[in-house]
């Protein structure tokens, strides 16, 4: 029933002669303007990378530029240390002993130096002849062991004298 | 209460394609809603054909020029009956550009407000024609009810009523002018 009402509403406001001649140029009018805005919105777009483009070139270019010579010198001339202060957990601090701390010594008048002289020689050698010397008239005989030990015996028989190179 | 004469086209995917400007999608838009936007303005318009027909070209040229995604079939007509009742509005001015301040207030009230809604012009609109149908001499309405309602062939028509066939359309033609005029004069008296 509702479709019955369409088709019969619209029969009666279309145009008597040509029903749909209205109907047809407006479609055609409405589709020319949707070429239109479509043309518009490709321009606009085109615009907008040919704005872009430019721009583009531009970065590519200046990012193809050799550095500055300043900026390599201060590159080759130094190298940049960056310091920063140490962490309370990092330091050692020293301070002063206490008087209990302290050992002090002094020069004591109570204590005997003793000194030693390595060339204090008291006696002298003598040779095998000056032995039989010293033996006088009491006869006595020297008897070598060794090359470096002999004994002096006396014909008395009571006595003899050892004695070692 | 009448169902939407679109209401199994997908609305998300036809914006979403005469947003990109695709002219199948357009041609798809028109077939759907031009009666429906002609009668809403129509209504709108008071039943001034001239004002309507304007309006409705206004109305589609800011469709094509603001066209965007919409989620919903609902969503999709009332922005098309603000446009419309916008583009109405204009046109309004411009004719009556010497009533100016009067014309300012006049659109603030027909845009800024809620207009007539879909259902209410529809309604408005069919029971004019139920009016005028049934205000019409007995032998004129029962030509309509039988080309309309009963869906009868034209020959058939004519053999009934014992005439030629281009005898019947021009009687035909005769009828929905007279239908016209007075659904016209219904809405501009409302």
């Amino acid at each position: 029933m509702n479709d019955d009402r369409d088709r019969l509403l619209r029969d009666i406001l279309a145009e008597p002669g040509e029903p749909d001649a209205r109907r047809d140029a407006l479609l055609h009018r409405t589709l020319r303007n949707v070429r239109r805005r479509r043309t518009l919105l490709q321009l606009r777009r085109a615009g907008s990378v040919l704005l872009l483009l430019p721009a583009m070139v531009l970065l590519v270019w200046w990012g193809q530029l050799p550095p500055r010579p300043q900026a390599v010198t201060r590159q080759l001339v130094y190298v940049l240390v960056r310091t920063e202060p140490l962490p309370p957990s990092a330091l050692i601090q020293t301070q002063p002993f206490g008087p209990s701390g302290v050992i002090a010594s002094a020069p004591s008048r109570n204590v005997n130096r003793i000194a030693t002289r390595p060339e204090d020689r008291r006696y002298h050698e003598i040779d095998d002849a000056a032995l039989l010397a010293l033996a006088g008239t009491n006869g006595a005989v020297l008897v070598r062991s060794g090359p470096h030990s002999a004994e002096l015996v006396f014909a008395s028989g009571t006595m003899t004298a050892h004695a070692t190179d | 209460m009448e169902a939407p004469a679109n209401a199994l086209t997908d609305v998300p995917q036809l914006t979403r394609r005469m947003r990109a400007g695709e002219e199948a999608a357009y041609l798809e838009f028109y077939h759907t809603y031009y009666d429906r936007l002609f009668r809403y303005l129509l209504v709108v318009a008071a039943g001034d054909l001239e004002r309507a027909e304007e309006a409705l070209e206004a109305t589609l040229l800011r469709v094509v020029r603001y066209i965007k995604v919409f989620p919903a079939e609902d969503i999709f007509w009332n922005w098309l009956t603000v446009l419309a009742r916008s583009a109405f509005s204009d046109q309004s001015r411009r004719h009556r550009r010497y009533l100016a301040f009067l014309e300012r207030f006049t659109r603030h009230q027909l845009v800024e407000g809620p207009g007539p809604e879909s259902p209410t012009a529809d309604a408005r609109l069919f029971s004019a024609l139920e009016r005028t149908l049934a205000a019409l001499p007995e032998d004129e309405r029962t030509l309509v009810e039988w080309k309309y309602f009963a869906h009868r062939p034209v020959r058939e028509i004519a053999e009934e009523l014992q005439t030629s066939e281009k005898a019947t359309e021009s009687r035909l033609v005769r009828i929905r002018r007279k239908l016209k005029g007075a659904l016209i004069a219904e809405l501009k008296h409302e």
